[in-house]
């Protein structure tokens, strides 16, 4: 089989998953594959998330019976609306319950800039100005201090049209207004980020941590992958 | 945008997608980008057939509003049971509804076929052996002559388990049980058949049609990617 290494488990939230799968196959080391199940998201109503819980912890006993190595939850609002205030908790239940490691990409996320050691965390996103908010109590809630958030302006459907330079240049204007953050953190697993996250962390001098880069990473390592990655932030190269 | 070239859609019949993926990405030229929404089956029963043919249509319709260039729908038993006779008439009314061109995996598999010049077409599929006589069926309503089948004996969940010699060891006892046979299928998109496309065509002298690569090929050419990729059988690299 081509997962001879390692088969990531992938609930991924938008109905239609386009970049996830993408960045995975540039980082991915031969041998390592993802086994997505995609959910329900393309307005993220209640509806929606409420329905992608279910649909994911049905796809988390599917993973596991068919051979996953480990199974990651995606969406953080899924996380953190459905999986109560105890993630730990959660995902050791959860992995009990199905017999592989479950873990979530809140998870992912938190201890990826723990490792990084980010204090002071600034965020760009890829959707709608009114999301700002919301991504600054997501900081707050992983344990961090949130310094600034810029949107891209897209909704759920149009997460695969964000341009690619938009990143980037949204990267360098969150730095010039917040000059005190270490960390420029990359919302959403859905967007184009992976070929910007060296040349943001060289050019800007900080951290980088991107929601793809965190779950891929978080991912291997529990699936006992230790393989250092180049070209795609301290993240994956250093822990 | 990763996929500034084409953004190929893909309705993907397993809940669980993970051979499909890993194929596409290593076939596709820089900036095409697949777009997956996976379905239902777990098992191949009726309900899980008839949900998922919703599913798809449903996924058809957000795909174009996502900006896909071309929608594929996956699953011969799901295009055969409720495509109606004539898929290509299907086709026709589903693309102007959606307004995106819309294939199914039959067609692009029938017209691959008449493009080798098929004739006699031997099957290797992952499945139970019990699935046999479909796929004699299926060989039949693809427009040509059955010639021996053989199954891996693997199960749904199991698809992504399938050792990656498996492919090139049933070709092999294939075409030494029927040497009348001038094709190879590899039939079902989500087993690891990709990597031997090349070396059955040239150790067995017969062309290879696998039902992920009659489906990419397809969809690129009908988004207008008429890149000749080497390294995947003659469809890819001649038509």
């Amino acid at each position: 089989m081509y997962g001879h290494r390692a088969r990531i488990g992938y609930t991924s939230p938008p109905l239609i998953t386009e970049v996830f799968a993408y960045e995975f196959y540039k980082m991915a080391p031969a041998g390592v594959t993802l086994m997505l199940t995609t959910l329900a998201l393309t307005t993220r109503s209640k509806e929606e998330v409420d329905k992608s819980f279910e649909m994911s912890l049905d796809a988390a006993r599917k993973m596991a019976k068919a051979g996953a190595s480990m199974v990651m939850l995606g969406g953080n609002p899924i996380s953190l609306i459905h999986g109560g205030s105890d993630l730990a908790a959660f995902e050791e239940r959860m992995s009990k319950d199905v017999g592989v490691p479950v873990t979530t990409s809140t998870t992912a996320q938190t201890k990826a800039l723990r490792l990084l050691g980010s204090r002071k965390v600034a965020t760009a996103h890829p959707y709608e100005s009114a999301h700002n908010d919301r991504m600054e109590r997501s900081i707050s809630a992983f344990g961090f201090e949130p310094v600034g958030a810029l949107a891209c302006d897209y909704n759920l459907l149009g997460l695969g049209s964000v341009p690619k330079d938009m990143a980037l240049t949204l990267a360098r204007r969150l730095k010039a207004e917040h000059p005190e953050a270490d960390t420029i953190h990359f919302g959403s697993a859905h967007w184009a980020t992976a070929h910007v996250l060296d040349q943001v962390e060289r050019e800007l001098g900080v951290s980088v941590m991107s929601s793809q880069q965190a779950i891929f990473w978080h991912a291997l390592r529990t699936a006992g992958i230790m393989d250092r990655i180049p070209g795609y932030g301290r993240l994956l190269r250093e822990f | 945008m990763y996929g500034h070239r084409a953004r190929i859609g893909y309705t993907c019949p397993p809940q669980i997608a993970e051979v499909f993926p890993y194929e596409f990405y290593k076939m596709a030229p820089e900036g095409v980008t697949l777009m997956i929404t996976t379905l239902a089956l777990t098992t191949r029963s009726k309900q899980e057939i008839d949900k998922s043919f919703e599913m798809s249509l449903a996924a058809a319709r957000t795909m174009a509003k996502a900006g896909a260039s071309v929608a594929v729908l996956g699953g011969n038993p799901i295009n055969l049971v409720h495509g109606g006779g004539d898929l290509r008439e299907f086709q026709e009314k589903l693309s102007k509804d959606v307004g995106i061109p819309v294939l199914t995996s039959h067609v692009a598999q029938r017209e691959a076929l008449r493009l080798l010049g098929s004739r006699k077409v031997a099957t290797v599929h992952p499945y139970e052996s019990e699935h046999n006589a479909r796929h004699d069926r299926q060989i039949r309503e693809l427009g040509c002559e059955p010639c021996g089948t053989v199954a891996c004996d693997y199960n749904f969940l199991g698809l992504g388990s399938v050792p990656k010699d498996m492919a090139l060891t049933l070709a092999r006892r294939i075409k030494a049980e029927n040497p009348a046979a001038d094709t190879v299928h590899l039939a079902s998109a989500h087993w690891a058949t990709a990597h031997a496309i090349e070396q059955i065509e040239r150790e067995l002298d017969v062309s290879v049609m696998t039902s992920q690569q009659a489906i990419f090929w397809n969809a690129i050419r009908t988004a207008g990617i008429a890149d000749r990729i080497p390294g995947y059988g003659r469809l890819l690299r001649e038509f």
